[in-house]
C-alpha cells in the first residue's frame, strides 16, 4: 500500500471509531458527535442501529459525559473555560431567563388538595403542617426528594399565574430563583429571576447571584457584586474559596471570626491543595469549645469539620507513595455489615488487598475484582466498584482509603 | 418384533471352543454383572442421572450470572429515544444467565414424574401443563413397562448407587421373602390421590422426584452455597429441614432391607407406572429353552420373576439384565402378543393364587388405611392448616407470580426446586408456620435477603405453575408484598439518626418506590425552617413498591445485626389482600 492510502486509510479508521456517550442514568451508549454546541448545551449524535443511522439531538441535562477519539469530557463540570464579558453574561441571562425550561410544560402540576396556595406572610399558624403550608411543604416533600423537582417549579409557576398580590409575587418569585439555582444549577435562569425580585448584594442571595455571574463566566462580575457588600457573609467566603481566591476567602474568614467561617475557609484550603492550612482549619472548629450561644449549630459544624478532615485524610494522605511499609487494616460499612480489609505496604507500592471479612451477600466478583484494580491502579482513585455490587465495592473502596491513611507519614 | 439390546452370554458349546472374552467385555465384566449383561440401560441411567445433577447444581445455579456492562446497543429506534429520554436500563442478568444454560428445562425429571402433575390437578381442579410431559412418558413406558424406574429415575439411580457402595455390604438388615409390604406402593398412591381430591397436596412426602430434589437441596445446596461461596450464606435449619433430610435418608435407608426396596414395594410415583403397565404393549417372555437355573431371578433388582420364572408384569421395567445372564438365551424382550415356543406356565408352581384369602384380607385393610390416610391429611389441614379465613392467621410472602393463597398450597409440590435457583436464598422452606400445609413451601423471608430484580427464575422453574413462569417485563411490576415503615422505630422518623439505606436500595433497584419526607425541622421566631436541622425520612409510595424485601433486608442487615440500635427492621414487607398480585394466567396471556 502506498503510504497516502495508509494515511486515508487511518484517516478513516480514527473517524469511524465510535464515540461514547454517557447517560446521566450510568448507560452508555456508542454513537458518532457530529456536534457539540456549548451555548445551546446539546450535543448531535449519529446512532447506527442495524446499519441505518439515527440522528438525534441530545441536551447536556442528560448526559453524563462523552468520550471522542479516546478524550473523555465530563459535561456535568460547569466548563470553566467559557468566560463572557459582563455585557455577554447579561445578554445570556436576558436571553435565557425569561425562557420556561423545556421539561415544564410537560411537567404534571401535582400538590395536595389541602395545601393553600395563598402562601400568607409571616409565620404559618397551627404549627408545622407540609400538607397546608406551602413553605412547609416545598421544605418536607420537594426539596429532599430529587423526582419532585419539576413538581415544585410547576407549582411556582401556578401560583404566579394565580394573580398573586406584590407580596407574593415576590416571594415566589425569589422561590423560583432559588429552586433554579439550587435544584437545577441553571445560572442564568436563576439569576434572571432574582434580578426580577430586585435582589441587591447585601439581601439574602446576594451571594448566590454573584456565583450565577461566576458560572457564567464572568468573575470579575461576581467579584463586583461581592464588593459591594457592607458586611461579611458566610456565603461569600465560600464563593471566594469556589472561585480559588483563597487568599481573600482565608482573609475573610479570619475578619468573621467563628467556626462556621473557619470551616470554610477549611474548604477554600482544600479546594486550593492547601492541605495542611485546610487541616488547621478544621482541626480549629472542631477544638472550639461550646458556648451557651447556639450550641447545636456548632455541633453540627464540627461534625461537617470532622467528616471533611476525615475526607481529607482519605484522599489527599492514601496517596500510597507517602505510606509507610506495613500491613494496615480497616474497614467500611458495606451491604450487609463491615468489610475489613487487609493493605500490605512496601517501597511505596501496594503489594496486596485482602477482604479479611465480611458478610455480604450479592458481591459478584466485587470481592477480587475490586482488590484487583486498588493494586493495578496503586491507589484508590478511579477504581470503579463493580456493577450492581457497588455498596460492596465502595465499602473495599473506603476501607483500603481508610487502611492507607493510617500509614501515613 | 424384538426389543433386545442386551448383551447375551457367549455360547460355549465345548470347553475347546472357548475363546476369551474380547476387550469391551472384560471391561464390562469387570464393572460388574449388570453392566455386563445390559450395558445400555447402565449407560442410559447414567446419562440421566448426570443430566438431573447438572440441571439441579449447575443450571439452577444463579451465581455465575454477572451483571451485563453499562453499554446499551439499543436495537430499535423506540428503545435508543427511552434510553436517551433517562429511562434506567432494568438489568436482567439472572433471568439472562438461567436462559442461556437451560438447554433443556430444569425442571424436566419433575415434569416427568406422573404423580407430580397428575396428583397438583387433582388437588386444584385445574390444567397443569407439566400433565403433557407425564403423557408422553407414560405413552412411552406402555411401550417400555416402568422404562421410567428402570432408565430414568434419578432416585433410582441414586438408589442403585447406594445400593452398589453400602447396601450390598451391610447383610444384617436384610429382609427374606415377600411380606405385607409388597403393596405399600399401591395404597401410598390410592391414599395421595384421595387427599389429592379432598385438595389436600401430600404427594411432594413420597413421590420420586420432590423427594430427591429436596434431598439434594437440604444436603447438597449447603455445602455447594459452603465451598463455593461462603459459610456464613448457608441458610439455617429449622424441624422442617430435618423431616424431609430424614424421609429422604429413610428412602435410601431402605435399600439395607433389599436392593431398590423402595422403588419396588413403596414408591407411589412407579406405581402410577406399575397401573400403567396394565396396558403393556411389549413384555419379557421366556421361551422353553430355560434351564431353570434362577440366574434371573437372583439378579433382578426388581423382583419381578415369579418362581417359574416368567415375568411379574407390573414390576418388569425391561432394564434386560435376566436376558444378559441367561446361560440358554431363552428370555426375550417382544411384543405382549408373541406365543412362539413359551415355558410353561407354573413349573416349578409359583404358589402365587390371583388373590387368596389373606390377599383379599391385605387389600382390604391396605385399601381401608389408604382411604383413611387421605381423609386425615384432610383432617389434619382443617384442624392444622393455614386456616385461610382468619385474617389474623399467618400469611407468608410468596414468590413474585405465585397463583392465590388456596391455590398455591394445592399446586406447589414442595420440590425446592425455586430455592436452589433463586439467588441470595430469599425463599426459605416454611416450616411449621401454616401448621402441616405449608410444610416446605416456598416463603419469602426478606430479613436474609430481597427478591433480585434482574431474576424470575422461580416461576421458570416451577414443574407445577404454583408459581407462574412471568416473563422479566411482567415480573418487575408484580407485587408479592407491600413494604411499610414503622414510624415508632424508623430511625429518622423516631427522630434519632439520619439513615437513608432504605430508600438507597429502593432508589438502586430501579423501583423508585421510598421517597424522603422531611421531618422533625425546627423553625425559627419567623417560622422558617433551621437549615441542618430535622432528618430526611423515608416513605413507601404503595403504588410502586412490590414488596421486593430489598430495604428490609439492608434496615436488619445494618440497623438490627450490625449496630444494634433497632430489634427488628424499621421497614417490613406483608403479604395480604390488596398488598400482592396473586392470580392464575389465563392461556391468552
Amino acid at each position: 500500500m502506498k503510504p497516502t492510502r495508509i494515511l486515508i486509510f487511518l484517516t478513516v479508521a480514527v473517524m469511524c471509531r465510535a464515540d461514547t456517550i454517557e447517560l446521566m442514568t450510568g448507560a452508555k451508549v456508542e454513537g458518532k458527535v457530529l456536534e457539540n454546541n456549548a451555548t445551546a448545551k446539546t450535543l448531535t449524535v449519529e446512532f447506527s442501529l442495524g446499519g441505518a443511522l439515527m440522528k438525534r439531538t441530545v441536551p447536556y441535562a442528560s448526559v453524563k459525559a462523552i468520550t471522542v477519539n479516546g478524550t473523555r469530557t465530563d459535561l456535568q463540570v460547569p466548563a470553566s473555560s467559557t468566560t463572557r464579558t459582563p455585557a455577554e453574561v447579561q445578554a445570556h441571562i436576558a436571553k435565557v431567563g425569561p425562557t420556561e425550561p423545556d421539561w415544564l410544560k410537560s411537567t404534571k402540576l401535582n400538590y395536595p388538595k389541602t395545601l393553600d396556595i395563598s402562601w400568607p406572610e409571616g409565620p404559618p399558624q397551627g404549627g408545622w403542617n407540609n400538607q397546608k403550608n406551602v413553605g412547609q411543604f416545598i421544605w418536607d416533600i420537594i426539596n429532599p426528594n430529587a423526582g419532585r423537582w419539576h413538581e415544585g417549579l410547576k407549582l411556582m409557576h401556578h401560583i404566579l399565574d394565580s394573580n398573586p398580590d406584590a407580596s407574593l409575587k415576590a416571594r415566589v418569585t425569589k422561590e423560583i430563583a432559588n429552586m433554579h439555582f439550587r435544584l437545577f444549577q441553571d445560572y442564568a435562569r436563576a439569576a434572571w429571576w432574582w434580578q426580577q425580585a430586585g435582589i441587591k448584594m447585601d439581601d439574602g442571595p446576594g451571594a448566590h447571584l454573584a456565583e450565577c455571574y461566576w458560572r457564567l463566566g464572568s468573575k470579575q462580575m461576581a467579584l463586583d457584586l461581592l464588593a459591594q457588600s457592607q458586611f461579611l457573609q458566610l456565603d461569600s467566603i465560600k464563593l471566594l474559596g469556589d472561585m480559588l481566591e483563597t487568599d481573600r476567602a482565608v482573609e475573610m474568614a479570619e475578619g468573621y471570626d467563628e467556626h462556621d467561617a473557619w470551616l470554610l475557609a477549611g474548604d477554600a484550603c482544600r479546594l486550593a491543595g492547601r492541605i495542611e492550612e485546610a487541616r488547621t482549619f478544621y482541626e480549629k472548629v472542631i477544638n472550639t469549645a461550646a458556648t451557651n450561644q447556639k450550641p447545636e449549630r456548632l455541633k453540627r459544624t464540627q461534625n461537617r469539620a470532622q467528616a471533611n478532615l476525615a475526607a481529607l485524610k482519605l484522599f489527599e494522605l492514601s496517596d500510597v507513595s507517602k505510606v509507610a511499609d506495613g500491613t494496615y487494616k480497616d474497614s467500611s460499612l458495606g451491604y450487609e455489615g463491615q468489610v475489613e480489609v487487609s493493605v500490605k505496604v512496601r517501597g511505596k507500592k501496594i503489594e496486596d488487598v485482602k477482604v479479611t471479612q465480611h458478610k455480604e451477600k450479592q458481591y459478584y466478583s466485587a470481592l477480587t475484582d475490586v482488590p484487583a484494580q486498588i493494586i493495578a491502579k496503586q491507589g484508590v482513585k478511579g477504581v470503579d466498584a463493580t456493577s450492581r455490587a457497588t455498596i460492596t465495592g465502595e465499602a473495599i473502596i473506603n476501607a483500603t482509603a481508610k487502611a492507607l491513611a493510617q500509614g501515613a507519614k | 418384533m424384538r426389543l433386545d439390546h442386551y448383551l447375551p452370554t457367549l455360547k460355549r458349546a465345548k470347553k475347546a471352543d472357548r475363546k476369551p472374552p474380547g476387550r469391551f467385555r472384560r471391561v464390562l465384566e469387570r464393572i460388574g454383572p449388570t453392566m455386563a449383561s445390559s450395558p445400555l440401560r447402565r449407560v442410559i441411567q447414567a446419562v440421566c442421572f448426570i443430566t438431573f445433577l447438572v440441571s439441579f447444581f449447575y443450571v439452577c445455579w444463579p451465581y455465575t450470572a454477572r451483571p451485563a456492562s453499562t453499554a446499551e446497543t439499543p436495537a430499535t429506534e423506540a428503545q435508543l429515544d427511552a434510553l436517551l429520554g433517562g429511562e434506567a436500563v432494568w438489568p436482567s442478568h439472572y433471568t439472562d444467565d438461567l436462559a442461556r444454560k437451560e438447554v433443556i428445562p430444569a425442571d424436566l425429571f419433575l415434569r416427568i414424574d406422573p404423580l407430580v402433575s397428575l396428583s397438583t390437578a387433582i388437588a386444584s381442579r385445574s390444567w397443569i401443563y407439566s400433565l403433557v410431559s407425564a403423557g408422553i412418558i407414560l405413552l412411552a413406558c406402555v411401550l417400555i413397562p416402568r422404562g421410567f424406574c428402570g432408565y430414568l429415575c434419578p432416585l433410582g439411580t441414586m438408589i442403585d448407587l447406594f445400593d452398589w457402595l453400602i447396601g450390598r455390604r451391610v447383610k444384617r438388615f436384610r429382609v427374606k421373602g415377600d411380606g405385607w409390604w409388597v403393596h405399600i406402593k399401591y395404597y401410598l398412591l390410592l391414599g395421595t390421590l384421595i387427599a389429592a381430591a379432598f385438595g389436600v397436596l401430600i404427594s411432594g412426602f413420597f413421590a420420586a422426584i420432590p423427594v430427591i430434589t429436596r434431598g439434594l437441596l437440604f444436603l447438597g445446596e449447603p455445602l455447594q452455597t459452603g465451598l463455593l461461596r461462603e459459610w456464613h450464606l448457608v441458610v439455617p435449619m429449622h424441624a422442617g429441614h430435618v423431616i424431609s433430610i430424614l424421609l429422604f435418608l429413610g428412602v435410601l435407608g431402605l435399600g439395607l432391607l433389599r436392593p431398590r426396596f423402595w422403588c419396588k414395594y413403596v414408591c407411589p410415583s412407579g406405581a402410577v407406572f406399575s397401573v400403567a403397565n396394565l396396558f403393556r404393549v411389549t413384555e419379557r417372555k421366556v421361551e422353553d429353552s430355560c434351564i431353570k437355573c434362577r440366574k434371573c431371578v437372583d439378579i433382578c433388582p426388581f423382583d419381578a420373576i415369579k418362581p417359574d420364572f416368567t415375568t411379574r408384569t407390573t414390576d418388569c421395567t425391561l432394564c434386560q439384565t435376566c436376558g444378559g445372564v441367561c446361560p440358554t438365551l431363552s428370555i426375550k424382550f417382544v411384543d405382549r402378543w408373541d406365543v412362539m415356543s413359551l415355558k410353561k406356565e407354573n413349573e416349578p408352581p409359583t404358589h402365587e393364587t390371583p388373590l387368596g384369602r389373606r390377599g383379599f384380607v391385605s387389600l382390604a385393610t391396605g385399601g381401608a388405611l389408604a382411604v383413611a390416610g387421605g381423609a386425615a391429611a384432610k383432617a389434619a389441614t382443617s384442624v392444622w392448616g393455614a386456616d385461610l379465613d382468619n385474617k389474623d392467621a399467618f400469611r407468608p410472602v410468596r414468590p413474585p407470580g405465585s397463583v392465590p393463597e388456596k391455590e398455591f398450597l394445592q399446586m406447589c409440590i414442595r420440590c425446592g426446586e425455586c430455592f436452589k435457583a433463586c439467588p441470595n436464598n430469599v425463599l426459605h422452606a416454611e416450616g411449621f408456620e401454616q401448621g402441616f400445609e405449608g410444610l416446605w413451601a416456598p416463603m419469602v423471608k426478606a430479613d436474609w435477603a430481597g427478591c433480585e430484580s434482574s431474576c424470575n427464575a422461580c416461576g421458570q422453574v416451577c414443574p407445577t405453575g404454583a408459581i407462574q413462569p412471568l416473563p422479566l417485563e411482567v415480573k418487575k411490576k408484580t407485587r408479592m408484598a407491600l413494604a411499610e415503615v414503622n414510624l415508632q422505630t424508623c430511625l429518622p422518623h423516631a427522630g434519632k439518626e439520619a439513615c437513608q439505606l432504605c430508600v438507597d436500595d429502593c432508589t438502586a433497584a430501579g423501583y423508585n418506590a421510598i421517597e424522603f419526607i422531611q421531618v422533625h425541622t425546627k423553625a425559627d421566631a419567623n417560622g422558617n425552617p433551621v437549615e441542618g436541622t430535622g432528618f430526611v425520612a423515608p416513605v413507601v409510595l404503595a403504588d410502586k413498591c412490590v414488596g421486593c424485601g430489598l430495604c428490609q433486608t439492608r434496615c436488619h442487615g445494618i440497623n438490627v445485626l450490625e449496630k444494634g440500635l433497632l430489634k427488628q427492621s424499621a421497614i417490613v414487607i406483608s403479604a395480604g389482600p390488596g398488598k400482592e398480585d396473586r392470580r392464575i394466567m389465563t392461556k391468552s396471556e
